[in-house]
């Protein structure tokens, strides 16, 4: 189906400068200046025909945030949910295979969502979608209740720490917009959430279809006393991996100005990934265990007394020592452990199956190298979240714990002391390709 | 006529910081990943904010990584001249790759009767990566811009025929990224992926960036065709029926000079380009004939190597 333009014609009235203009007005702009309030990402996510496209069709549209050429083809009788699709094959088969951004701002914030796929085959590409995100909107159909899917979505969200969740039971219009069914469903997800650990859940009970809560409060459930979906996500707190109490600075990099000669002139570059540092503290890098302060913190702009997580420095050490990539920059009195050994949760994403013994390549913030399955120790069956503790492998998109060996130590912090230092991923070496993530739990 | 109205605002400090530290550490980590990286810089507006995010993130060391540009002869002037000046300024290494060059090596090979080189530009691009032995390529495309871009990872994974496989990308989870490859294969780096256009445009203003005078108001001769203005050019001249008249007019994207869609516009300043996109009810890819032909346009190129 073609997309060009139907405007082809040439004429003298179709010539409209673009340019701002102080007449146009919108339901955001009467008045003062408009503001961006920050960034917020979050993923749609639940199982295939729970209507996720339908959802971020019917988000974009009421917030006023397609393109004409999509109007034109909504017009022409196309389908909400086929407006975002996205790749051939895709299409063809009617079915989100990988994580798709879209971009959309209201005059509250800026989105970025990370749609999702639903089926089980995909659950790789939808954590790489969750891995990033501040928020995640879980579809559930309202006539089906809790599935597999509504369960392994939220039990990885909660895993990787994504700090919100909103459950929207969607599709009400099919069970005759019924508060009862809306009440026993968010009952036995109550149920399912006291198991799960996010800082903040929300139950809506939505349309996508009809429009019922997303954007507008609609007029089928004047029982609903709550926030529409739009309302949530406009107010949530951004949560910044900014984990206080372990300040952590992975080197990425040394940076060697021209004249080098004074150590001093020596700076490591890197993201700063919890806590905060600042000029005069007293580090310690690991793995060489040397001590020193810190001289000076630079961005490119200016040298600043201090630096919080999520900035982007380089730090200058008033000592030279040993330091570089593959090192670890902390306070010396909250220091990570130097470690050979970890267990921790494995989400596992290719074919070959991981067992005892394989020797794998692996990428954490603030180093490389390699490590070794000394154990598979238990399998989560992520539709029922009952844990098996006979296992010898893990497969394909199976989640489990396990136990690594690493042939250098490695500064560690568990995932929940620290997001970033407390996670890494695995490289198979033969074919370079990503094959598993790792949440630290337990450091030996 | 569904009401359509939209009115966003410039990006706050606070989103581009959050874009800027993302991007920073991006670069640093496919320069110290990489053996041998380059970064694609075509004098259009994303790569200029690219080598102003390069030069912050290694500062104060020299630019650390050479430009490259992959040139299909068909150009604004303005941009050429841009494009030079800005390498100089950074003290970078350019080197540039014309289609031209690789027609005449058999590299590439044109279609008869087609003039536009942009499907060429893939062969030229390859045969430049395998010449430079390039491990890595860094880019300044952005998810907000197609639908095929909005699916690819950050570091995006070529084979070694240059092929981008939709169904097969590697896991991309937090920022743990990972650039190996195997001999004669690369990664594709783009760290403004989660930037909009707007956010580019409110960086090129929060930065005092220079760009190329096309992206601004100027009066140049145009005639429409596919619904576009395009630029008078003797490349493909326009067909006898096409009328052309002298009109303000501005780019939101550039390309190939035959199939950049120019749009009517009197913004003349950064700030009034900001004011103006915030409004647009078109995206910056309607503007360029090359993605009009088909809905899987771009997805079909980059399977052959393109960016």
């Amino acid at each position: 189906m073609s997309i060009l333009p139907s405007n082809t014609k040439n004429s003298e009235e179709e010539i409209i400068p673009m340019v701002a203009d102080e007449e146009i007005t919108t339901d955001a702009g009467q008045g003062g200046e408009l503001v961006d309030h920050g960034l917020l990402q979050f993923i749609t996510a639940g199982s295939v025909d729970d209507g996720k496209s339908t959802l971020i069709g019917r988000l974009l549209l009421d917030s006023k945030a397609l393109f004409l050429n999509q109007i034109k083809r909504l017009e022409n009788g196309e389908d909400l949910a086929h407006i975002t699709d996205g790749l051939r094959a895709e299409r063809e088969q009617g079915i989100t295979i990988d994580v798709a951004r879209r971009f959309f701002a209201t005059d509250k914030r800026r989105f970025i969502i990370a749609d999702c796929p639903g089926h089980v085959q995909y659950t790789k590409n939808m954590i790489t979608g969750a891995s990033t995100a501040d928020l995640a909107v879980l579809l559930i159909d309202a006539r089906f209740g809790i599935t597999e899917q509504t369960r392994r979505h939220s039990f990885i969200c909660s895993l990787l720490r994504v700090p919100s969740i909103v459950f929207c039971i969607n599709k009400m219009d099919l069970v005759d917009y019924s508060s009862d069914r809306f009440l026993e469903v968010t009952v036995a997800l109550n149920e399912l959430a006291s198991h799960l650990n996010f800082a903040n859940t929300h139950m809506i009970p939505i349309s996508a279809l009809e429009g019922d809560n997303v954007v507008d409060k609609g007029e089928n459930m004047p029982w609903y006393g709550g926030d529409t979906l739009l309302h949530i996500i406009e107010n949530e707190a951004i949560v910044y991996e900014n984990d206080t109490s372990c300040p952590r600075f992975p080197v990425q990099t040394t940076i060697k100005p021209n004249n080098d000669g004074d150590h001093k002139s020596r700076r490591y570059a890197g993201t700063i990934s919890g806590g905060a540092f600042c000029k005069g503290m007293e580090v310690i890098a690991l793995p060489s265990k040397q001590c020193t302060t810190i001289n000076s913190i630079h961005t490119f702009e200016n040298e600043i007394t201090s630096a919080n997580a999520g900035t982007a420095v380089s730090i200058s050490l008033s000592d030279a020592i040993d330091c570089g990539r593959g090192s670890t920059i902390s306070p010396q009195n909250k220091q990570p452990l130097l470690a050979t050994k970890a267990q921790g949760m494995v989400f596992w994403m290719t074919e070959d199956s991981m067992k005892k013994g394989k020797i794998f390549d692996f990428i954490h913030a603030g180093a490389q190298g390699k490590c070794i399955v000394s154990s598979v120790d238990e399998v989560i069956n992520l539709s029922n979240l009952n844990i098996d503790i006979e296992v010898d492998k893990l497969q394909l998109n199976d989640l489990g714990k396990a136990s690594f060996e690493f042939t250098n130590p490695i500064a560690l912090d568990t995932f929940e002391n620290n997001k970033t230092t407390g996670r890494l991923i695995l490289i198979d070496p033969a074919t370079n390709d990503t094959v598993a993530s790792l949440i630290i739990t337990n450091i030996e | 006529m569904l009401l359509n109205v939209k009115n966003n605002a410039a990006s706050s400090a606070e989103t581009l910081a959050r874009l800027e530290a993302e991007a920073i550490h991006i670069l640093r980590e496919i320069v110290a990943q990489a053996a041998n990286p380059v970064i694609l810089f075509s004098g259009g507006k994303d790569s200029i904010c690219l080598l102003r995010l390069m030069q912050k993130a290694f500062w104060p060391a020299p630019f650390p990584v050479p430009l490259l540009h992959i040139d299909t002869g068909h150009n604004f002037d303005e941009v050429i001249e841009f494009r030079d000046k800005r390498a100089k300024e950074l003290n970078a290494k350019l080197f540039v790759k014309t289609v031209e060059e690789a027609i005449e090596k058999g590299i590439a090979k044109p279609i008869p009767g087609v003039i536009s080189r942009n499907r060429l530009q893939s062969p030229t691009l390859l045969a430049a990566l395998a010449e430079g032995m390039y491990d890595a390529a860094i880019g300044g495309a952005r998810r907000d811009e197609e639908k095929a871009r909005a699916k690819e990872r950050i570091f995006s994974f070529r084979d070694r025929f240059g092929q981008w496989q939709p169904r097969k990308q590697r896991p991309e989870l937090w920022n743990l990224y990972n650039a190996r490859v195997n001999l004669g294969e690369n990664v594709r780096v783009f760290p403004l992926s989660n930037w909009t256009e707007l956010d580019i445009w409110s960086y090129i203003e929060s930065e005092k960036l220079e760009v190329p005078s096309i992206y601004f108001s100027h009066q140049r001769e145009v005639f429409m065709r596919y619904g576009q203005w395009l630029p008078v050019n003797d490349i493909e001249p326009k067909l006898p029926h096409e009328e052309s008249k002298i009109l303000p007019i501005r780019v939101r994207t550039i390309g190939d000079i035959i199939c950049t869609g120019c749009v009517v516009s009197e913004a003349s300043s950064v700030s009034q380009v900001i004011s103006e996109i915030a409004k647009s009810t078109v995206t910056e890819r309607e503007s360029r004939a090359d993605d009009l032909g088909s809905e899987t346009a771009m997805e079909d190129r980059k399977k052959e190597g393109y960016f």
